[in-house]
């Protein structure tokens, strides 16, 4: 009796590591294969394609690094990508907690509006937004990218930041007004430390989302020295398709920022995903 | 003379009134206890004290200062919280010089009145650990000293002892009596666990629905309360109250034949006396039963009884199913559970009149 119940432990968890591996092996390979075939001398590439490299060949990265101008696209993906991460999280955050915090007339409209922009697609004020950047001589400056991807960041960033303060204990505020703290000081001191989960998950996300914006740059940004990752991306794969391995190099470097910012916020991203699942 | 008076004092959610209208002298050292049922409004009049709920009418003064529209960190006040209210992301010590900091109290003081602190609450081994790493019991203490390190004039307590295990509980209720014999000040505190209210309080201010019903000290409530309700709120286990009709009035001498009642119980009311033909309530507290002694006799079944040891609480039940609970000194042997007869003293009855008051 005791064997059979050991035996179906021992079963349970083995499927459930054979169902992770498989998850994992699914999420990763195509990442290591975009890495393998970045680092394989070109010749090796079409005559087997999956096969592992002989050799680390890093001269598609060289090549991409330089003659794709992926350093030139990589810094006005920071230049783009900053500013708006900065921009969304530090205003989420204030209206989050503004909105958590403070019983006012109005506020679940104002609330209710600000979720409204989650279901407006891009596609729909793409041409409209166009001409009111012309107009506020916007168009073709990174403001034209930064400025609307704020506007479009806000409202997860909103939701994810009032349903984070919400749920924090309000006595914590009421013992900072006790300690003779103000508004603000609550704001900076107390409450924002604790929302770090949170703002972990907002970073990761927006700093993806802007990484890999591609529209927008597009329609808003024609100058060749102003394109972002994506865009480059782009014109490097019409220019060099037939070299796979260089294209491979492209995507692998515009990777490594994103991965980066996800394993430094890692830790605190699991613990926003599953914020207030719990008290 | 730090003094606590509220005067007039109302506060109302939208159109629904929650307090209404309380006037109450807390004095300079006194340890008052609010207490009551949930909702009846006490934490609300705690936070009204702290400057947390803003109020609607009357005036709050807190020595000879009105703080009605003060704020908290201007009132005088230190509050410890039911959930302890301390910050997660700050060490203890963090956590207790925090308001000091705040205050812009020089660095060399905020170090003394924090090893102060930590000295007197057993702390000084815990200062650099997160609240996350500390027991209920130690969180409690942080949460005291960083209330006294801010040297307040009134200290409020809002439950600080409901998220402890009994054992815990016992223990801190004691070091907070301590602490209030060592430091001498005004303290307000809430709780709705009256053993907490009677063996701390100076002052018990009972509450229900949002008014005072009875303000006194512990044993004055227990001995005379004025109503059914603070009664049967004070005491534990509670009083029990047996429903009657008044059967003849000669004088101040009133008979009262009441359910279970083996012969009409007779009592002395100077006061108001009732009617005949009222309906009255008889209030017999469990320990001044006796099984089988003298005086007016009750004539119950028994169900459970508790045995405690030196104690024992025996739960029956009237002809028409009304609970009695009776505290029986020593062992309760030999019983015929189905026609147990419980005696009391009519002098140590109260009766009580249809809207609840007591008719003395």
């Amino acid at each position: 009796m005791a064997r059979t119940a050991t035996s179906q432990r021992l079963f349970n968890s083995t499927g459930k590591y054979v169902v992770l591996v498989l998850m994992a092996v699914i999420a990763l390979y195509p990442i290591f294969q975009m890495w393998m075939t970045a680092l394989r001398p070109s010749n090796e590439i079409l005559r087997s394609p999956f096969a592992l490299p002989s050799t680390l060949d890093w001269s598609n990265l060289a090549t991409a690094w330089t003659t794709g101008r992926f350093g030139t696209y990589l810094i006005n993906s920071v230049i783009i990508t900053i500013p708006t991460v900065v921009g969304v999280v530090v205003l989420s955050c204030l209206a989050g907690y503004g909105i958590s915090r403070f019983k006012f007339k109005g506020r679940n409209i104002m609330f209710m509006t600000i979720l409204l922009g989650l279901t407006v697609p891009f596609q729909s004020v793409m041409i409209p937004l166009y001409y009111q950047l012309l107009n506020m001589g916007l168009l073709g400056t990174y403001w034209s990218v930064i400025l609307p991807g704020i506007a479009f960041g806000l409202p997860f960033g909103v939701f994810l930041m009032q349903s984070f303060f919400e749920d924090l204990p309000h006595e914590l505020a009421e013992a900072g007004r006790v300690d003779g703290c103000s508004e603000f000081k609550i704001f900076k001191d107390i409450m924002l430390p604790l929302a770090k989960p949170a703002v972990s998950t907002l970073i990761v996300f927006q700093f993806m989302k802007s990484w890999n914006e591609f529209l927008m740059p597009l329609l808003y940004l024609q100058d060749e020295n102003m394109r972002p990752i994506p865009l480059g991306l782009m014109f490097f794969q019409g220019a060099y398709t037939r070299d796979i391995g260089l294209i491979a190099a492209g995507v692998a470097i515009s990777t490594v920022p994103v991965i980066a910012v996800y394993l430094i916020f890692q830790r605190q991203f699991v613990k926003g995903l599953t914020a207030g699942a719990v008290k | 003379m730090v003094e606590v008076n509220l005067k007039n004092v109302k506060k109302a959610y939208g159109n629904v009134e929650v307090i209404h209208g309380i006037d109450l002298e807390i004095k300079d050292n006194e340890f008052c206890v609010f207490v009551g049922p949930s909702g009846c409004g006490k934490s609300t009049l705690l936070r009204m004290i702290a400057g947390l709920e803003d109020i609607n009418a009357g005036e709050i003064w807190i020595g000879d200062k009105d703080v009605t529209d003060l704020e908290p960190v201007d009132r005088g006040i230190s509050m410890v919280f039911q959930t302890y209210a301390l910050y997660p992301h700050m060490t203890v010590r963090e956590n207790i010089k925090f308001g000091l900091e705040v205050a812009k109290v020089p660095k060399d003081e905020i170090d003394r009145r924090v090893a102060d602190a930590a000295k007197n609450l057993q702390l000084d081994s815990y200062l650099d650990r997160k609240p996350g790493q500390l027991s209920g019991g130690q969180r409690q203490r942080v949460a005291i000293g960083r209330s006294i390190v801010r040297k307040p004039d009134v200290f409020l307590f809002d439950e600080p002892l409901s998220n402890l295990d009994a054992e815990l509980r016992v223990h801190m209720r004691i070091e907070i009596a301590r602490l209030h014999n060592r430091l001498d000040s005004t303290m307000i505190y809430v709780t709705h666990d009256q053993v907490e209210a009677m063996t701390l309080a100076d002052k018990i201010v009972v509450l229900q629905a949002g008014r005072i019903e009875q303000v006194g000290s512990p044993l004055h409530l227990y001995d005379d309360p004025d109503n059914q309700f603070v009664a049967g709120f004070i005491g534990s286990p509670s009083m029990n109250f047996l429903p009657g009709k008044v059967t003849s009035v000669s004088g101040s001498s009133v008979s009262v034949a009441f359910e279970g009642g083996v012969d009409e119980l007779t009592v002395e009311l100077s006061q108001n006396p009732p009617a005949v033909g009222d309906t009255v309530a008889v209030g017999i507290r469990p320990e001044h039963f006796t099984i089988n002694g003298t005086g007016t006799k009750l004539s119950v079944r028994s169900d459970v009884t508790e045995q405690m040891g030196g104690v024992g609480y025996m739960h029956a039940y009237t002809d028409k199913e009304t609970h009695v609970v009776a505290e029986i000194r020593g062992r309760i042997t030999d019983l015929d559970k189905d026609n147990v007869v419980l005696t009391f003293d009519p002098k140590q009855s109260f009766i009580f009149n249809q809207t609840g008051a007591r008719l003395r």
